[in-house]
């Protein structure tokens, strides 16, 4: 018995690593999809990505890939800003036991996409702008009792501020940030983005001419497709299921990724 | 002790032999002798009797064929790189003859007129010095020249066919190598001479950003002035160096091993690089009670997000600051090198000759055209 479990232990791992090694592919994919069509210089973040095992699954880490975009396409307050320069970073954690093209699952078991943006108006002051997108942790019983936590937490949400404003007014040396208020939430749910995923949505927001350059690539629009496979199409599931409109229940219950649903 | 033994070749080996002598002063296990060249044929025989009694590596001079003031004759009529190029193809097709090491030392106008022209040539030799670098760095070089032997000998002793340039990095436990960089070595069928694993060692894993970093990008990542009266080599694990080939003279560490040392070490922190520097070194400094370790300066305005150096300065840089430097298209597992911006925008200040990236370009257009110096 404990023989047959190890076996499959083994051949779980085996499938996530072949997995993961497919994922680390298509960012490979990516990096030279951009370099081509030359709108990013430096790639090697999503050439290289660190990678590994851990007890839930195999985890990619791609840190710091720096995007540059034309701050004159964008209508920005203030309007004088010279230089938008941004740096994303995304860790995906694949699953234990997660096939390529499972609907019914959660893809993820982890996830942690990071996009500070770095502004500088003409007369040379530095503005900042952060959103961050994570997979919501499971808490245990007794966590669960604390206000925060008792707040919305969809399993993948968007969160505007975060640590990195608070540590850039520290830099700064500011006590805060003009008249923005910065809280904990809301966490705006969002379905999961990987670093393909976040590198388009970064470009459809704030570089729009680079976004259709990107999407005229046949081998670019191929990639998408695969990420938004893998982890949009379980995420709509889980939601339509909530209705029963497929007939078919999803496993992962939709309160988890959209918790205000009742 | 068993000397390590050069032979050079030069045509004015009286000019030569006092500065081979001070390189060896430094060095009780380095000889070299300095010979006059000899006809082409003769040479190279010559050179096969020496490997025979105890040669491990040759430094030749540019232009052996130049002429002689004295009666107006030439001592030889090849150069440099006709004798290396038939000396790699022996090291290539002998099956009995071992790599070893070969030199090339010239004085900087001739390299520039002579040798940097012709790229055929650039591949032949280990390492390129001016005789100008050699009388100012005596004890580097001479440890150079004693690493390159030791690390052919180690790459000689460890060749099998076809071998894997992993196996020959002494990669320590939990790093896992990217499996391309096998693919990179270009390993055509059948076994491939030491030079070829010795040149793609040193070339494109020890001499260019990626696996392996050194000690200023190491300093740099884990957010710590360079000049730290508390150096980090104490208390960083000893798991991270890197022991292969051509290590002793050109320390470096593993990324991956660093980064897996700080997760060890601080387990509930962010991955390295995605904390600000000065956080990073007052973690160190707590967790191993280091208070004279020095935390590098965040210039006013720069990102505090180290992971790399200015090329030209040395100093700590987050490459959203930086400016990308032109070079040959990377390999997948190697990094960018950069300039930082204060590099960029006064390039002769800083005396930087080289060239950014062609996708540089038109943003440090655009940012002198702003006209700020920031």
């Amino acid at each position: 018995m404990a023989k047959k479990n190890n076996n499959s232990v083994a051949g779980s791992r085996r499938e996530i690593e072949l997995l993961a090694t497919k994922v680390r592919k298509e960012w490979s994919e990516l990096s030279r999809i951009l370099r081509e069509l030359s709108v990013c210089a430096d790639t090697g973040p999503l050439d290289s990505p660190v990678y590994g095992l851990d007890t839930s699954g195999c985890f990619l880490q791609m840190t710091n890939l720096v995007l540059r975009f034309s701050p004159a396409a964008l209508k920005c307050l203030p309007s004088n800003l010279e230089e938008l320069d941004c740096r994303l970073s995304a860790r995906v954690g694949l699953p234990y036991g997660l096939g390529d093209d499972d609907i019914c699952k959660d893809p993820l078991s982890n996830l942690s996409v990071e996009i500070d943006l770095r502004g500088m108006t003409s007369t040379g002051e530095l503005l900042i702008h952060c959103w961050h997108l994570d997979r919501h942790p499971e808490y245990s019983a007794a966590k669960k009792g604390d206000v925060g936590i008792s707040a919305a937490h969809p399993r993948y949400h968007f969160h505007f501020g975060g640590r990195r404003i608070k540590q850039f007014a520290g830099e700064m040396g500011l006590d805060s940030l003009g008249s923005i208020m910065l809280f904990d939430g809301p966490r705006l749910p969002h379905p999961p983005l990987d670093a393909v995923l976040a590198v388009d949505m970064l470009f459809s927001n704030f570089s729009p001419l680079a976004w259709a350059k990107l999407r005229e690539s046949a081998d670019y629009v191929r990639l998408i497709t695969i990420s938004q496979r893998r982890l949009w199409r379980p995420y709509a599931r889980s939601l339509v299921s909530h209705w029963g409109e497929d007939g078919n229940k999803s496993g992962w219950l939709a309160t988890d990724p959209w918790p205000h649903l009742l | 002790m068993n000397k390590i033994r050069y032979i050079c070749l030069d045509d004015e080996t009286d000019t030569v032999k006092p500065v081979l002598a001070r390189l060896c002063s430094t060095r009780a296990d380095l000889e070299i002798v300095a010979l006059p060249p000899l006809a082409f044929e003769e040479q190279l025989a010559r050179i096969q009797k020496e490997l025979e009694i105890g040669l491990d590596g040759i430094i030749l001079d540019l232009r052996l064929d130049r002429r002689i003031p004295a009666d107006g004759q030439r001592a030889v009529r090849y150069t440099a790189p006709g004798l290396a190029a038939q000396l790699r193809n022996c090291q290539a097709t002998k099956a009995s003859q071992a790599g070893f090491p070969i030199i090339l030392w010239s004085v900087q106008s001739l390299l520039e007129k002579s040798f940097y022209p012709d790229v055929t040539n650039q591949d032949l030799f280990d390492s390129i010095y001016t005789k100008q670098q050699v009388a100012e760095n005596e004890t580097q070089i001479a440890l150079e020249l004693v690493d390159f032997v030791n690390g052919y000998k180690y790459i000689n002793e460890n060749q099998k066919a076809k071998l894997k340039v992993s196996d020959l990095l002494a990669v320590p436990n939990g790093v896992i190598l990217d499996e391309r960089m096998n693919n990179d070595l270009n390993s055509g069928p059948g076994k491939l001479p030491a030079f070829v694993y010795a040149r793609f060692i040193f070339e494109q894993i020890i001499n260019q950003p990626g696996p392996l970093m050194g000690k200023s990008v190491l300093y740099s990542r884990l957010g710590v002035a360079l000049d730290s009266p508390e150096p980090l080599e104490r208390i960083i694990s000893k798991n991270c160096a890197y022991r292969g080939p051509f290590g002793i003279a050109w320390p470096r560490w593993w990324a991956a091993a660093v980064d897996a040392w700080w997760d060890k070490v601080f387990p509930k922190s962010p991955m390295l690089e995605r904390i600000p520097a000065p956080e990073r070194v007052e973690k160190i400094r707590t967790k191993f009670n280091l208070p004279n370790l020095k935390a590098a300066d965040v210039p006013k305005g720069k990102s505090p997000y180290f992971s790399t150096v200015c090329e030209v300065t040395n100093m700590p840089l987050d490459p959203v600051d930086g400016f990308m430097i032109k070079s040959k298209e990377p390999m997948l597992w190697q990094r960018r090198r950069y300039i930082s911006r204060d590099v960029a925008m006064d390039p002769a200040k800083y005396n930087f000759r080289g060239q950014l990236d062609p996708m540089e370009s038109a943003r440090i257009q655009q940012i002198r055209s702003n006209g700020k110096k920031k």
